[in-house]
């Protein structure tokens, strides 16, 4: 099985260049606290919580459409599930990092590292599914795939702002609740659930999980 | 019905409770909005046995600029004075104050309702204690002397008060409270002469401006106080050879004897009187802190250790990718390399540099005269929302972020003896006032052209001391000890306003402010009443953890002791 090679080299590293630099702005300048008030007062959660799980969202989409380049039919969600894992695990110590910047939480962490690998496997899993149908373009599915993301990223925000990958790990800072649970990562797990079923019924019966 | 029947029984409750509730605001009804307000409340002898607290509950704000509200319990003695005086910050007074007796278990035996509109005031209230052959001005409020406050702070919304004739004097706590408020910036006007013997007790010696005061009779008839004046008093206005305005500056404020009675004076002489008093001017700490506490740096984790865990994050990741062909040993690197990577993170993060959560200054001003007042004002900053406990600090009067009105009104509970926690948002100052009063426990007198005598009985020593004196500051940056010292003044600065340059009194004068320096009385020039004072300062800064949360507390505890020359 292969977790790491020259091909997914770039989604990883442009998911961990993604979550450094939100890192890096994530952490305050040795300001005075009047200055502070006025630049980033507003801004309650750090914004590595906002870009963790987008940018793992983003990384799902890739390591999707590279599964399905190699036409792996089999174990593909373990395989993907387990690529996910991996590059989670390199974030880490920027997460154990985060919990610095904010040590008032250490459980609204780890629901937000659970809701960003839930979206990291949700988008691979429905990447690999809409790269699956080869009729249509390589373009066009991968303008569908960008922008039914982009959709589901952006339209919660003002609705239901714990179903968007952006602010879901930010809520969790914001206070735990179950309602915020139940939509940052319940109903993610219960999407990766129907977009495995739909992968294996796609895959014909091979052992697409 | 049902719902009929429930409605008379608890109109029925409600009357009978209010018929053993009685609650009135001391100063006749009247108060300044924005200030402490006294509020005496008497329980029937039936109610008070069954009674175990008063809560006051006062709602504040309106939706649109926030709402709030205001708790604060007293414990009721089964036995004691008929009225329990309590003094509250009254914020907000559209909206009416409750009052509940409740029993040991909490339930509510009785409760009443104030409303607050009708008495409040935007300008400092004018008070008349006593009799007066004439009004004092059009809004000064008659007070009956036996229900004078006797808590200092319940003063704080008062400009002036006037004592005149009190056929049974005042009693001995309200006369300290009056001592304690003019030290902390009060003025009051005491009629001497003829109405002396009546009010004369220890307290009202301390404070007049006579060393030994002493009542001669003229041949007119005319009782006139008078005696050798304290250094630190003056004649301000003379009408007749025995009329005089004597003013004494004490502490932050002043007190005023008219060396007659009041009913010698005519409207005009009360006129001439009035015109010369000063108001009082109780400072606020809230700006000086302010400025402390915005100027604090915040204090992080530091980009240097961030961006080097990226850059082995980032690392591990190429090398695994890029150079080893063995999916297990890929996997491996990563996997052993982030785990040790997130330990070193962990340990960058550390309780030491772990981001402060909570910025906390405290400017603590005591003011030590013929007794002390002490005022402290704590600003808080959160970057996350928490709610900071304030521990053995008397109910405050809570101010806004002079930037930030909108956030004027603040939940908090306040029980007596107990503290109480105020809620801080994210990114919000929130500032705490409160006064207490205390002991004069620490006193400098001049012993010489260039000698001062310090006994220091406080708790603590001071870390650094400087002596304000004829237009000149010195320094002591050794401090000064407890016990008994003596001061050599060598060599002074001048005072030059606020231009004090690189002086180390600079950061000291900018947290006290101005308009406190002003009240200080010290002539820059060096050419004002006799008199000076010591300064004593002391700082604490720390880092606390509690809990996950860290909080960054810095305190600077000022003495001002005002010295004397007067004999042992």
């Amino acid at each position: 099985m292969i977790w790491l090679d020259q091909a997914m080299a770039p989604s990883y590293l442009g998911f961990l260049v993604a979550c450094g630099v939100a890192l890096l702005v994530s952490i305050p300048l040795p300001i005075s606290l009047e200055a502070y008030r006025g630049v980033l007062g507003p801004l309650t959660a750090p914004l590595f919580l906002y870009v963790y799980p987008l940018a793992s969202g983003i990384l799902g989409l890739n390591l999707g459409a590279i599964s399905a380049f190699r036409e792996e039919r089999r174990w593909v969600v373990a395989r993907l599930a387990g690529r996910i894992a991996v590059a989670n695990v390199a974030a880490l110590p920027l997460v154990v990092f985060v919990r610095s910047l904010r040590p008032d939480n250490g459980m609204a962490l780890v629901l937000s590292v659970a809701a960003a690998f839930l979206s990291g496997l949700l988008w691979a899993v429905i990447s690999r599914l809409v790269e699956e149908n080869r009729r249509r373009p390589p373009g066009r599915r991968r303008a569908i795939k960008y922008l039914a993301f982009a959709a589901c990223v952006l339209l919660p925000i003002p609705a239901v702002p714990a179903l968007s990958p952006v602010t879901s790990g930010a809520g969790f800072i914001e206070g735990i609740t179950g309602g915020r649970i139940a939509l940052g990562t319940i109903v993610p797990l219960v999407a990766v659930g129907v977009a495995v079923i739909l992968l294996r019924h796609r895959l014909g019966g091979d052992r697409g999980g | 019905m049902a719902t009929t029947v429930a409605l008379i029984g608890v109109l029925q409750l409600t009357g009978w409770a209010s018929e053993n509730l009685d609650v009135r605001l001391a100063f006749s009804g009247a108060f300044r909005a924005g200030s402490y307000a006294p509020i005496d409340v008497r329980l029937s002898q039936d109610l008070r046995a069954r009674t175990d607290q008063l809560r006051f509950t006062h709602v504040l704000g309106d939706a649109w600029h926030g709402e709030a509200s205001f708790e604060f319990h007293r414990s009721v003695a089964s036995a004691g004075p008929a009225w329990l005086c309590s003094v509250l910050p009254v914020y907000d007074f559209t909206s009416p104050l409750h009052i509940a007796a409740l029993d040991a278990d909490g339930r509510v035996l009785a409760e009443e309702t104030v409303e607050l509109r009708a008495g409040a005031r935007t300008d400092p209230l004018t008070l008349r204690v006593g009799r007066f052959p004439y009004s004092i001005g059009d809004d000064a409020v008659a007070v009956d002397a036996s229900s004078l406050p006797i808590s200092w702070w319940a003063y704080e919304g008062v400009g002036v008060v006037w004592i005149g004739r009190v056929a049974d004097g005042l009693a001995i706590p309200a006369w300290e409270a009056i001592n304690h408020w003019i030290v902390a910036g009060g003025s009051a006007v005491v009629f001497t002469g003829s109405d002396l013997p009546l009010i004369d007790c220890e307290p009202l010696q301390s404070i007049l401006p006579w060393i030994s005061p002493q009542v001669v009779r003229l041949p007119d008839g005319t009782d006139v106080a008078g005696g050798k004046l304290r250094p630190t008093a003056e004649i301000v206005w003379t009408e007749e050879p025995d009329i005089q305005l004597v003013r004494h500056d004490l502490g932050l404020g002043t007190l005023y004897a008219v060396t007659v009675g009041a009913g010698r004076c005519s409207r005009e002489i009360l006129e001439q009187i009035a015109a010369h008093v000063d108001a009082a001017a109780v400072p606020s700490l809230v700006a000086g802190t302010a400025t402390a506490l915005l100027r604090t740096p915040l204090q992080t984790p530091g980009h240097g250790p961030g961006a080097a865990i990226v850059i082995v994050s980032i690392a591990l990741v190429a090398v695994a990718s890029y150079t080893v062909r063995r999916q297990r040993t890929a996997l491996l690197l990563v996997v052993v390399g982030a785990g040790c990577a997130a330990v070193c993170s962990g340990l960058a993060g550390d309780a030491t540099k772990r981001g402060i959560d909570l910025y906390i200054t405290s400017t603590v001003v005591q003011v030590v005269a013929s007794v002390g007042s002490e005022m402290h004002c704590t600003g808080m900053m959160a970057l996350t929302p928490t709610a900071v406990a304030l521990d053995g600090v008397a109910p405050p009067l809570l101010a806004s972020s002079p930037r930030h009105p909108v956030s004027t009104y603040i939940a908090s509970r306040w029980d007596a003896g107990r503290g109480g926690s105020i809620p801080v948002g994210a990114g919000e100052d929130v500032y705490a006032t409160c006064l207490q009063a205390m002991p004069a426990r620490i006193s400098a007198r001049e012993t010489g052209e260039a000698t001062l005598r310090v006994v220091n009985a406080l708790d603590s020593a001071l870390e650094e001391a400087f002596i304000l004196r004829r237009g000149s500051v010195y320094h002591f940056p050794q401090g000064i000890g407890i016990g008994e010292w003596e001061l050599a003044l060598d060599e002074g600065e001048p005072l030059h306003g606020a231009e004090f340059g690189d002086s180390p009194w600079r950061p000291v004068a900018d947290r006290l402010g101005a308009a406190l320096l002003s009240r200080l009385h010290v002539s820059t020039a060096g050419t004002g009443r006799s008199g000076f004072w010591l300064v004593g300062v002391n700082t604490h800064r720390d880092v606390e953890s509690q809990g996950d949360l860290s909080r960054k507390v810095s305190v600077t505890e000022v003495v001002l002791v005002q010295g004397t020359s007067e004999p042992w």
